[in-house]
């Protein structure tokens, strides 16, 4: 759908780096209409903005028809959205905030943005049984017809957007930085996924690098797009925090993920059972918490824990037991078990190819998740 | 009067003779040295005018001119002063040599006429006995170096005056004495695997490493043990044979590495900076030098922090682990240096060396990772058989009363292991496991379906590379001439698909 007029003067105005929805409340205040400050931009130059030089400058030489519609035309060209904040399409969500984004760009898939969304975020220097605990619920969540937000950030949003992903679900990363550049740059087979099966989002205009002040105030966009925020593993200093302080700022809710016998960092995850938060273990949990149907008939019973694999001889036994307590280095496991090292190796090799162990960084073994 | 005198120098490893012509004609004094001589010397007028001043000798007046034949040949070094000295005692009447008129004089001069050591000796020597040499007059300090040459007679000399007393037979001259050779593999204070606690696995890794001459990669965080480990490879290493040990010599010796030595009994162990130049370790500069990887010949060459490696000089070590020897190039002949080394290198997990470090997190992106990996070319990583990573040992292990299995202990196995191999390969043109290819990999390393079930599998569940097919298969080769296996069984592949840990994806992916 091509933008109205009206829409065109508000990208303008918004697409200016730095210029917020605070300088659209500030024209409205001082009686100015968008068209007005096009077609005189003398008038930005208003005390009531505060516009900086530069910011001036960007608009008044933008202040064109044919140059904005070059511009959009770009935009588009790229496979890039442009929802204001007038737009029909811009999130109803979004639009209860205080101040919210004033103009939104996505790519993908996804156009339209339901009431049954639910952000998923937590750390990124994350634990093997917290990442696959996160994946685990992001996919029953999408399993249930629930849209997963998350950052597209290292650790717990890439799993949880992978989660989702693999379980035919929808999904939607906010960014911190243009919708066109992918960052981290390991997860381009992930943005490529979410732009088949979901939606890429940021305020910031595409081209836009990522910036350290620029993921603090993304994570408002994932609180406030969605109904409630799950934290999986998280330190006390992880950015997830600030999400959560957001969800609670714009009363959403803020629910935990069970830390089941994980061993990574979950201060957070204790600091807000404390405080009351709602710990979760299946989706059905929030499904319930909000009185949602699930879509298809969900089946996520969590797996059993694993049975005991057959066929295992008394030796791999022996290391099955060992690893049932934890993750071993093989140096560990050569002392434990009181064994050469080469009928270690030769163990752990065969029980890997029959997926009942995994190889870890670091000459690490654990049991496959 | 003219008079002539014999030695020999050196290009590379491989010693010329040098004869040495001295003229004396009446006339104003002045000397010239012709054949091409360098720096060095020319200098040694100086010091041969002093020092036969001061041992009491006349320098003779008139025109002197010293040639040195081949006139083609460099000569270099501070090699000739004792040869030109006796020369000119003979053309200026002081001495006659009689019954040494054919002898070979290898020394530099001080100026109060002691002789000083040289670098190179053992080769010279070796070469003049070839050469069919009688007799050899050379500084006292080298002559332990030269002991373990037989078939020829060898003179030490302190001083100008004492070869002078020799040549002229007032003095009796002490011969060396030709010395038994004996390897001295495992000495008191080496590094030995009954000092190193816990690390079973890379102890094992580095038992099969050598018993297949395969060259080892070691991975792990600092502190992990790394280097220890890789200082006690050559306790392991089977004993070296007397032409071993002579050969190795002979490079130390050209390379002034000998250190008061007589001969080499022990594998070297060189391990140079990562800041090493490619010269530095291939060999050159001016003087065409033995580089590292020739001072490691027999032994191992150790590079720790393998990444922080210049990559022109890790392209560099291609050759010599292709074909263990290495040609120096100078500016107007070529010298070649056997380089036949086991090759152990070291490096970190990644950037912050605490990837997959059970107690420290690792601040490294995968970005970073994979681009710190990737500074190690694949030729060079097609080339290391056994990659292994070492985990940090824990308090306990370090403190742990146990008794560790000793090198010697392990050492003969690695024998056995060894002498399969060379029986094995007789008349093939190799004689390690590490140097199967094409036929004789498929011939050696067959499995039977079972074996290559398992192989198939691994690659599909692992996701291994291509490269690490043929690498596993010498590997699990290996483990079974340990066990003195003739079949490759399952249990030798699963063990071998162990040390292939930089082929596997979970690797910074």
């Amino acid at each position: 759908m091509p933008l109205t007029t009206k829409e065109i003067y508000w990208y303008w105005l918004t697409s200016c780096p730095g210029v917020g929805i605070g300088s659209v409340f500030a024209a409205a205040d001082a009686g100015f209409s968008l068209e007005q400050l096009f077609y005189e931009p003398e008038l930005l130059d208003n005390s009531a903005f505060r516009f900086t030089p530069d910011m001036r400058k960007n608009l008044k030489e933008r202040a064109n028809i044919s140059r904005l519609l070059e511009e959009i035309e770009m935009h588009e060209r790229k496979g890039i959205r442009i929802c204001t904040a007038i737009s029909p399409e811009y999130p109803q969500m979004l639009k209860d905030l205080w101040r919210p984004p004033a103009t939104l760009y996505m790519k993908g898939r996804l156009t339209q943005f339901t009431e049954k969304s639910i952000a998923m975020v937590g750390s990124r220097h994350v634990s093997r049984k917290g990442a696959a605990a996160a994946k685990e619920f992001a996919g029953q969540l999408a399993e249930s017809g629930i849209t997963v937000v998350s950052g597209m950030a290292r650790g717990i949003d890439t799993q949880s957007h992978w989660g989702a992903l693999d379980a035919g679900g929808q999904t939607i990363a906010v960014l911190g930085c243009g919708v066109d550049v992918i960052y981290p740059q390991e997860n381009a087979d992930l943005y490529a996924a979410i732009c088949d099966n979901g939606a890429i989002i940021s305020e910031y205009l595409p081209g836009t690098e990522p910036k350290a002040q620029h993921f603090p105030l993304r994570n408002r966009i994932i609180a406030g797009l969605s109904q409630g925020t799950v934290l999986g593993e998280a330190g006390l200093r992880s950015g997830a925090n600030i999400t959560v302080n957001y969800a609670c700022d714009y009363n959403r809710d803020v629910f935990v993920l069970h830390r089941g016998d994980g061993d990574g960092n979950f201060e957070t995850v204790h600091k807000l059972l404390t405080m009351g938060a709602f710990e979760v273990t299946n989706a059905h949990e929030i499904l319930d918490y909000y009185g949602w149907n699930a879509e298809k008939t969900a089946k996520f019973e969590r797996k059993p824990a694993a049975e005991k694999p057959s066929g295992l001889d008394f030796f791999q036994e022996g290391i099955y037991n060992l690893l049932l307590k934890g993750d071993y280095s093989m140096q560990q496991m050569i002392e434990l078990l009181h064994q050469p090292a080469s009928k270690v190796s030769t163990a752990l090799t065969m029980m890997e190819l029959r997926g009942v162990v995994e190889r870890l960084p670091g000459n690490q073994f654990g049991l496959k998740l | 009067m003219l008079a002539s005198v014999y030695s020999g120098g050196l290009n590379g490893l491989e010693g010329y003779a040098v004869h040495i012509e001295v003229d004396c004609a009446a006339g104003l004094p002045y000397w010239e040295i012709v054949g091409l001589p360098d720096a060095a010397v020319k200098e040694s007028k100086e010091r041969v005018r002093a020092a036969l001043r001061n041992s009491g000798f006349e320098y003779p007046s008139g025109r002197i001119i010293v040639n040195m034949a081949p006139a083609d040949m460099r000569k270099e070094g501070p090699i000739y002063d004792l040869a030109i000295a006796v020369g000119v005692l003979k053309v200026s009447g002081q001495l006659e040599a009689g019954a040494y008129s054919e002898a070979l004089f290898f020394g530099e001069l001080a100026l109060n006429g002691e002789v000083r050591p040289l670098n190179g000796i053992l080769p010279m020597v070796i070469d003049a006995k070839e050469r069919g040499a009688q007799c050899v007059f050379l500084p006292m300090q080298n002559a332990q170096e030269a002991s373990y040459i037989e078939g020829i007679r060898i003179v030490p000399v302190s001083d100008l005056k004492q070869l002078a007393a020799i040549l002229s037979g007032t003095e009796q001259p002490q011969v060396v004495t030709p010395e038994t050779f004996r390897s001295l593999q495992v000495q008191e204070g080496m590094a030995d695997f009954k000092y190193i606690k816990g690390q079973a696995q890379a102890k094992r890794a580095m038992e099969i490493a050598v018993a297949g001459n395969h060259n080892i990669l070691l991975i792990g965080a600092p502190g992990a043990g790394k280097t220890m480990l890789a200082r006690a490879i050559p306790s392991i290493m089977p004993d070296l044979s007397f032409e071993e040990a002579l050969e190795i010599t002979k490079i130390h010796s050209v390379a002034g590495e000998l250190h008061g030595k007589a001969i080499v009994t022990t594998r070297p162990f060189r391990s140079p900076h990562h800041s090493a130049s490619a010269p530095a370790l291939i060999g050159g500069s001016a003087k065409a030098r033995p580089g590292e990887v020739s001072l490691a010949h027999g032994g191992v060459l150790f590079l720790d922090e393998l990444p922080e490696f210049k990559r022109e000089t890790l392209e560099a070590l291609r050759q010599p682990l292709e074909d263990g020897v290495v040609s120096v190039a100078r500016v107007n002949a070529k010298v070649e240096y056997p380089a036949d080394f086991m090759l152990a290198a070291s490096m970190n997990p990644c950037p912050c060396g605490y990837y997959g470090d059970p107690e420290r997190q690792c601040r490294c992106t995968p970005h970073q990772i994979s681009r710190y990996l990737a500074r190690i070319s694949s030729p060079l990583l097609d080339r290391i058989d056994l990659h292994l990573e070492v985990s940090r040992p824990t308090y306990q292990e370090l403190g742990s009363r146990a008794e560790e299995e000793s090198s010697e202990q392990v050492k003969k196995r690695v024998d056995a292991a060894r002498k399969i191999q060379l029986e094995r390969y007789a008349g093939k043109g190799i004689f390690s496991n590490s140097q199967l290819k094409g036929n004789l990999l498929m011939q050696y390393c067959a499995l039977q379906p079972s074996a290559q079930a398992l192989l198939k599998n691994a690659f599909e569940v692992m996701q291994l590379s291509a490269r690490a097919h043929n690498r596993i298969l010498m590997v699990a080769r290996t483990i079974a001439d340990l066990e003195g296996c003739e079949q490759i069984d399952e249990a030798h592949l699963a063990e071998a698909i162990q040390y292939r840990t930089l082929d596997r994806k979970y690797w910074g992916a």
